[in-house]
């Protein structure tokens, strides 16, 4: 693939929250980018790191993480292909996370200077990624609540609800399977949970035929009662009607 | 790495772990139980006053290693409510 298709993937996820003018996309669409090829659970940039460039998702799955004292590993935030994870690095250089691969992946590096005339030469897409910044913090704040209140299978099931909404947005999905390249060990750190009660209580969403999950791929049985289950309103995803339809039933 | 089953019981009620979690050590998996049986005790807590729950680990060869059991019992102390202190607020 080159590096058009993956400046459009960029362009897919900014207007899968509001449409861009065509000379904006154009201008995207010319970033100068450096594609690197990355093995899974490779560091991309490292909390207390100083960075002079962005990192757009082109292929794979990347997340952003903490280490606490122990060892533990909290996953902040997951990003699917046409994420720039690290924007906020334009104007806070220093990270105060890591972000790194959960799996396989390519990764285009986009100086900050290229971004940064981008943004200065069109309000638009200052906007366009400051909407992105904004709702990347709606997510966190649901994040906050499913690991600060929900019960174990209800915040499984909203990561399932939200990961194949975020899918189907950017069209890797059909609304109802896909690839989740997530191992169980990955979900739970994402998720605040040790593996072995996450084991337990994805077995229980399993068994109450929500979902079924095969050689990494989801597939949503039930999707009311996964989003029952899960309490999920994809409201706080802030998605374009249409960006993400999935059926009720 | 090789698999523990992590079975547990709710009063008398049996749960039977049939797929197992691989973890690299017993000693991994004695932790594992206990930090099992204070997320089952969190998830429970609406669920009344009294509260029985064990997690039992049986390794690979079908040897239980460990059983975990947590109980909770919630009584009214009997006495008069204490009295309003002071400068409290």
């Amino acid at each position: 693939m080159d590096k058009q298709h993956y400046l459009e993937r960029l362009v897919l996820k900014l207007e899968t929250h509001v449409p861009l003018p065509s000379a904006e996309r154009e201008k995207l669409l010319e970033l100068p980018l450096t594609l690197r090829r990355l093995e899974a659970n490779h560091d991309i940039v490292r909390e207390g790191e100083l960075t002079k460039q962005c990192c757009l998702v082109a292929e794979g799955l990347v997340c952003r993480y903490k280490i606490v004292g122990d060892g533990a590993r909290q996953i902040l935030s997951l990003h699917l292909p046409g994420d720039i994870p690290d924007i906020h690095s334009l104007l806070i250089e220093r990270m105060d996370h890591s972000l790194g691969t959960l799996t396989p992946a390519v990764v285009g590096l986009i100086p900050h200077e290229a971004v940064r005339a981008l943004t200065r030469a069109s309000y638009r897409i200052s906007e366009a990624f400051w909407r992105e910044t904004l709702i990347e913090a709606a997510i966190y704040r649901e994040w906050m609540v499913g690991i600060g209140r929900r019960a174990a299978p209800s915040r499984i099931a909203h990561l399932f609800c939200e990961f194949i909404t975020k899918m189907t947005a950017i069209g890797l999905s059909d609304g109802v399977t896909c690839d989740l390249p997530l191992t169980q060990p990955e979900i739970a750190d994402a998720l605040g949970l040790s593996t072995v009660h996450m084991n337990k209580k994805l077995r229980e969403i399993r068994e109450a035929k929500l979902i079924r999950i095969r050689a990494n791929r989801l597939t949503v049985l039930d999707w009311k009662g996964l989003c029952s289950l899960a309490e999920f309103d994809p409201d706080y995803l802030h998605l374009q009607p249409g960006a993400a339809k999935i059926e009720s039933d | 790495m090789p698999s523990y089953f992590f079975h547990t019981r709710d009063g008398q009620k049996l749960e039977i772990d049939e797929e197992g979690t691989e973890l690299p050590d017993d000693q991994t998996a004695r932790n594992a139980a206990k930090e099992l049986l204070s997320a089952l005790n969190r998830e429970k807590l609406p669920n009344g006053d009294h509260m029985s729950l064990s997690v039992i680990v049986q390794n690979a060869e079908g040897a239980e290693i460990y059983v975990v059991n947590l109980r909770l019992d919630v009584a009214s102390a009997g006495a008069p409510a204490a009295p309003k202190r002071e400068g409290t607020r």
